[in-house]
């Protein structure tokens, strides 16, 4: 998948959304071993620092486990893909709403513009 | 890494160097023809018209590749220590006083060598080697005669000093104009009137300190009252060997001037 | 303790105008450290006396503990914004040439990378376009294992295909120990690959600060706090 970045999130902070993204979606599956942080930082071209931030809390997080001389996998307990969907989707529902309050939009005719554009669109 | 530098300093003066060598080479040779067809048909009317003709040319071909060596080595060295060339040159792990001292003995070198090569072209294009030395002979006679035993020595060492004085001198105007902001070409010939003036009165006050020393008040003497006697044989020898040691002291401060200007004050555009 | 570079009381002038006043700065190792500022904010000055081709007039200034000289230039890479290779020299004359006076540098690094590039070894500088030519010398300076990388402006006046290929080669080449200086106006570009950023006003730092905390406080990218900033000042 390619790396794409907006600009007013911390770098990092984007890179686990990534790692998330491709988790839930099953991209990525429990015991895949992902790459070397500097092969990581120069496919996504970020500071190397910045990866390992993020793959150091996505480890804390439980998502990603190291073991000692064969690198990182992703992890064997994770989360269900269905609870990272879930947070992730968490996510994207709150950014949804601050910009449709911010256009003038109540939560609940947020839902039913929502609704009538799956209708119509799906 | 000083041995590294004379290395690459000699290698990048060879390339222009090596053509001027063959070009004058080749008129060295025509002359050579040109005296061996004199030898062979004496009244031949080529080597008549035309010995004389090949003869000029070599010498201006000699003359004109002593003076290109010189602009050549300048040249360089304003390219590669304070233009661009600098900002590879001054980050090497080398101190300034070897990328300075490398570019004379370099250039030095290499005037050495083409008055070598000239010689030994005209030794050929003469068909005699020794030419030089029956010169040398014949200049000592004369200058003993006169009671200057001592000329040809001096002469020697002063011409062997003379490259390094002018590269010494020609790289600290250039040094010290390249400080200046402004058009710093200007600014290094305009150095190299001051320095130019600086020699004119040193010089002056050595031949007065000579002369004094010999002649007495010389701004009153008159020389149709005075004795002749050994005076103006030693007058010639304090100026000789006063001009040898100014020489030298000039190298050693014009370097020292070079030098603390890379050291110290080095801004590259 | 002071960083890998240690830069105390710093002053600069050219006749009366001073370009650099009281700098003081640290920089650890493992860094790549964005110098951002506009045009004669005193970027270049400051990377000109890391490299030991400028003098300061005054200050302490330290490369690993070492005063600048013989010793920092051998641990000190350095790309100007110039051509400083001799138009007449080839290619391999210039790797053999760093090869001869760096013992950091790596050839076998520098030729892989030209080849990718499809440069000649043979070709003569002067036969090779501008951005090509800023390219060979940006291989040059990255295939050494230096401490501290000193690039001032890598990417002006180089296509934005270029730019990328510039950045890339930069982390490929990324030394865990060593702190890399870009100095750029080009910021949208390289902030990405930054850690850590400074900004640079009149000779002085008036910003200093990861990437990832400017993001966080200010909740804006580093070019948009840049054009802020630097705005700002000017309109007064």
């Amino acid at each position: 998948m390619k790396w794409e970045f907006n600009d007013d999130t911390p770098i990092y902070l984007q890179i686990m959304e990534h790692f998330k993204t491709e988790i839930a979606s099953g991209s990525m599956k429990a015991g895949d071993k992902i790459p070397s942080v500097r092969e990581l930082a120069l496919e996504a071209g970020v500071n190397p620092n910045t990866m390992q931030k993020a793959l150091s809390e996505l480890e804390r997080e439980g998502l990603l486990e190291s073991q000692r001389t064969s690198g990182r996998f992703v992890a064997d307990g994770v989360k269900t893909p269905e609870n990272l969907k879930n947070s992730l989707a968490q996510n994207l529902m709150r950014d949804f709403l601050k910009s449709m309050t911010r256009i003038g939009y109540t939560p609940e005719e947020s839902v039913r513009e929502y609704e009538d554009y799956v209708k119509n669109n799906m | 890494m000083f041995g590294k530098l004379l290395k690459y300093d000699f290698k990048a003066l060879f390339k222009a160097h090596i053509g001027m060598y063959i070009f004058v080479l080749i008129t060295g040779l025509t002359v050579m023809f040109s005296n061996i067809l004199e030898k062979i048909n004496p009244g031949n009317i080529f080597s008549m018209f035309f010995g004389e003709l090949l003869m000029g040319l070599f010498v201006l071909s000699a003359v004109a590749i002593v003076v290109i060596s010189f602009v050549v080595c300048i040249l360089r060295y304003r390219k590669n220590v304070l233009k661009d060339e600098g900002y590879l040159t001054h980050t090497l792990p080398v101190m300034s006083w070897q990328i300075h001292v490398s570019k004379i003995l370099m250039s030095a070198l290499y005037m050495y060598i083409t008055v070598v090569v000239i010689y030994l072209i005209s030794s050929l294009a003469q068909l005699d080697i020794t030419w030089g030395v029956d010169v040398c002979k014949m200049l000592n006679a004369e200058m003993t005669a006169q009671g200057m035993d001592l000329f040809l020595v001096f002469m020697g060492i002063i011409l062997a000093v003379y490259p390094f004085l002018m590269y010494s001198y020609i790289f600290a105007c250039l040094c010290m104009g390249y400080r200046m902001s402004g058009n710093k070409d200007l600014m290094s010939f305009v150095a190299y009137l001051i320095f130019n003036v600086i020699n004119q009165v040193l010089s002056f006050i050595l031949i007065v300190i000579a002369g004094f020393s010999q002649f007495g008040n010389i701004f009153t003497a008159d020389i149709y009252t005075m004795e002749m006697t050994e005076a103006p044989v030693e007058f010639m020898n304090i100026i000789m060997a006063g001009s040898l040691i100014l020489n030298i002291v000039m190298i050693v401060i014009y370097n020292a001037l070079s030098v603390r200007t890379l050291d110290k004050k080095l801004n590259l555009e | 303790m002071s960083g890998l570079i240690h830069i105390n009381g710093m002053n600069k002038s050219y006749g009366i105008k001073h370009v650099i006043q009281n700098m003081n700065l640290e920089l650890e190792g493992g860094r790549i450290v964005g110098l951002l500022g506009p045009n004669g904010s005193g970027k270049s000055t400051l990377i000109k006396i890391l490299a030991g081709v400028l003098k300061a007039d005054s200050g302490e200034i330290l490369i690993d503990g070492k005063k600048i000289g013989v010793d920092t230039k051998s641990i000190v890479s350095y790309l100007p914004e110039r051509t400083y290779l001799s138009p007449s020299m080839k290619v391999k004359d210039a790797i053999k040439m760093f090869d001869d006076f760096y013992e950091d540098f790596r050839p076998e690094r520098a030729e892989e990378m030209l080849n990718r590039l499809n440069i000649s070894p043979k070709d003569t500088i002067k036969s090779l376009s501008k951005g090509t030519r800023e390219k060979v010398q940006l291989v040059l300076v990255m295939s050494r294992d230096a401490k501290v990388y000193l690039l001032d402006e890598p990417m002006g006046g180089v296509d934005p295909a270029a730019r990328d290929y510039i950045l890339r080669t930069i982390l490929s080449n990324y030394n865990e120990d060593a702190c890399v200086i870009i100095s750029t106006h080009l910021i949208s570009d390289v902030e990405k690959v930054l850690d850590e950023v400074l900004f640079i006003q009149n000779g002085n730092v008036i910003l200093n600060s990861t990437v990832d905390d400017i993001r966080d406080n200010k909740g804006k990218s580093v070019d948009a706090l840049f054009r802020e900033v630097f705005t700002c000042l000017e309109n007064y």
